[in-house]
């Protein structure tokens, strides 16, 4: 029943720009979705298989987006790319919730010298610009180069939500903080509830709403720091097929006139951060209670 | 027989925020004395009114003996033991099923995201109680009783699909379902329309026969303890001023203040009205930062003296049972 009550509130008979924004978001990221899903049947090459083509041949009816300088299929890259850039970025930000959520829960809920501490270390991470911190903990995970990919994987994401979990923690205990004050938080205690009944079942069901938008917009903010990393490498190899990665070393060939090899990738980091920039945009404007109130 | 609930001398002051300026300036913390000294006993089966205006410490009062907030000094005594600064641990074990509370606001002490039935069931869970099957025959007949029939059309409905009386018969099924021995209500009716006010009330009352309830009602409506209290204490700026059965207290009201209310209530017929002596009392009561001197009423009482600025008066029995705090009464 508050399902369907919630997807009336979000898809109306009345909507706005930010209804379509959210459609818009949606459908890239279905898109992106199935790109990285069917990316082994539908890359006409394989990845990382050098000398596929001619090097530096610009896009043409073999090679959709052209190669690079060792002849691999820049399209068949980009296709693969998709693959690291959604898994290291929501890996990126579950973490980051899972670890944000809970201590803004606590903290908020608990208050006192816990609440103190935990504020401080938070306000403190989010004080330090995020690139450098990510890059600070990236290379602290990654001394002389990880030994998988998948290790690289797991360390990209590990640092990028380093970076991420004060701002789910603030919004979060930031929320907590008004709704512990609700009569129904006094209720739980007087019929005898302990403290983790209260947060799980009172307050956290009532304070969560906030840090959807916020998931999204990080989102976003995590492919690109992701491929900043790699871009400086410290995140991914340069030979696995990532957006960042092929941004990184197709740039240097920009003055030869190559700008196949660094425009797609860009064009793609683009699409999915525009993507779930607007999704989290949409959810913002439209899960803000005051809105039915305009 | 030993009262179920003995209070005595209960005081509680809530520290007031100090701006950054004072803190530096170390000057002394002030403090809210929301509940100031206050003495009265509950007897088992009762109905005691705690009557006064906004401000006065009688939602504080309700609070301190359901223990959602720790006394200053004092104590109190449930069940001849001292629970006043029993700690949250112990108290989860056993006097949380004893003593419930039912809130002014319904609108507010429903949590949003919880069905009814699940509302209702989860004292039950917290305490271990029942299970299952078991369980939901217990809402579903808690649901009756309250009178939200027919009770599994409402066991799945949120707060929000119901009226304010509805809810607040939630919320008293929620209380009632521990079958708790004491159940402190506080104002349950002054949030709802007039039209439904009776009706809960007389769904109180039935209650309380049906499960042998005793209750602390809490309340700024004088027509509604009398008809729903045995015994009432009016409580004016944190302190006790008169304390008696509802007959001695609200029909021959002996301290000024009790008469003040009194003559506050309207009276629907207006000749009736115009005929009967009124005590006004002129302004606001005081701030209880820094309440008067002497008695707390003197500022604002017809009859005040200079004894009354001076010196406190004690609560003092004048006929068996009826107390008042007065000094004109002598």
């Amino acid at each position: 029943m508050l399902m369907t009550d919630v997807l009336r509130h979000v898809w109306p008979k009345r909507r706005g720009i930010e209804h379509y924004m959210l459609l818009m978001g949606i459908v890239i990221v279905i898109c992106l979705t199935i790109m990285a899903l069917l990316a082994p049947i539908i890359a006409p090459y394989d990845p990382i298989k050098t000398y596929v083509g001619k090097p530096y041949t610009p896009p043409c009816t073999e090679h959709l987006f052209g190669t690079d300088r060792m002849g691999r299929d820049v399209f068949s890259r980009i296709l693969w790319g998709a693959r690291s850039a959604l898994a290291v970025a929501s890996l990126a930000v579950v973490i980051a919730a899972a670890i944000g959520i809970p201590l803004g829960l606590l903290s908020g809920y608990i208050g006192g010298p816990i609440d103190r501490i935990l504020s401080l270390i938070m306000d403190s991470i989010y004080a330090f610009p995020s690139l450098i911190m990510a890059l600070a903990v990236a290379a602290a995970l990654n001394p002389g180069g990880a030994t998988s990919i998948t290790s690289a994987m797991i360390n990209t994401s590990l640092a990028i939500s380093v970076v991420y979990i004060p701002s789910y923690f603030r919004v979060v205990r930031a929320t907590v903080l008004s709704v512990r004050e609700n009569l129904y938080v006094k209720a739980a205690q007087a019929l005898g509830a302990d403290v983790l009944t209260i947060l799980t079942k009172y307050v956290a069901p009532n304070s969560l709403a906030p840090a959807i938008p916020i998931i999204s917009m990080n989102f976003a903010d995590a492919i690109l720091t992701a491929s900043g990393l790699s871009f400086l490498g410290v995140g991914l190899p340069p030979y696995f097929p990532d957006w960042g990665v092929d941004l990184a070393t197709g740039w240097r060939d920009l003055p030869n006139g190559a700008w196949w090899m660094s425009f797609f990738p860009g064009l793609m980091i683009f699409l999915a951060t525009l993507a779930f920039m607007m999704i989290g945009d949409a959810l913002n404007e439209l899960l803000n209670p005051r809105r039915g109130m305009k | 027989m030993r009262p179920l609930v003995e209070v005595e001398d209960l005081k509680k002051y809530f520290p007031v925020e100090r701006s950054f300026i004072e803190r530096i300036l170390s000057r002394k913390r002030r403090y809210v004395k929301a509940v100031d000294g206050i003495t009265f006993a509950i007897r088992r089966g009762e109905v005691f009114a705690l009557a006064g205006e906004s401000g006065c410490g009688k939602t504080t009062t309700a609070y301190l003996i359901v223990r959602l907030l720790e006394p200053t000094s004092g104590r109190i005594v449930f069940n001849g033991r001292d629970i006043t600064h029993e700690p949250e641990r112990s108290l989860r074990r056993w006097y949380r099923r004893r003593v419930q509370i039912i809130f002014q606001d319904p609108y507010a002490s429903l949590n949003p995201r919880m069905k009814v039935g699940e509302a209702i069931a989860h004292p039950l869970e917290i305490h271990g109680i029942a299970e299952g099957k078991e369980k939901k025959e217990m809402v579903l007949d808690m649901l009756r009783k309250v009178g939200l029939t027919p009770p599994e059309l409402f066991y799945n409905k949120y707060p929000h699909e119901l009226s304010g009386g509805q809810r607040q018969r939630v919320a008293i099924a929620r209380a009632l379902i521990l079958r708790p021995e004491l159940v402190v209500a506080d104002e349950p009716t002054s949030a709802l329309d007039v039209s439904i006010r009776s009706q809960i009330l007389k769904l109180l009352l039935e209650l309380k026969k049906e499960l042998n309830l005793t209750y602390l009602y809490i309340t700024h409506d004088l027509a509604t303890a009398y008809y729903i209290a045995d015994r009432i204490a009016v409580m004016y700026l944190g302190k006790i001023v008169e304390l008696g059965s509802v007959e001695d207290v609200l029909e021959n009201p002996l301290h000024p203040y009790t008469k003040a209310l009194l003559s506050a209530i309207p009276i629907p017929d207006p000749r009736m009205s115009r005929t009967r002596r009124r005590v006004k009392i002129p302004g606001e009561p005081p701030n209880p930062i820094n309440p008067p001197t002497g008695c707390r009423f003197h500022p604002r009482c017809p009859w005040a003296t200079k004894l009354c600025a001076v010196e406190e008066p004690e609560l003092r029995e004048v006929s068996p049972g009826h107390y008042v705090a007065c000094h004109m009464l002598k």
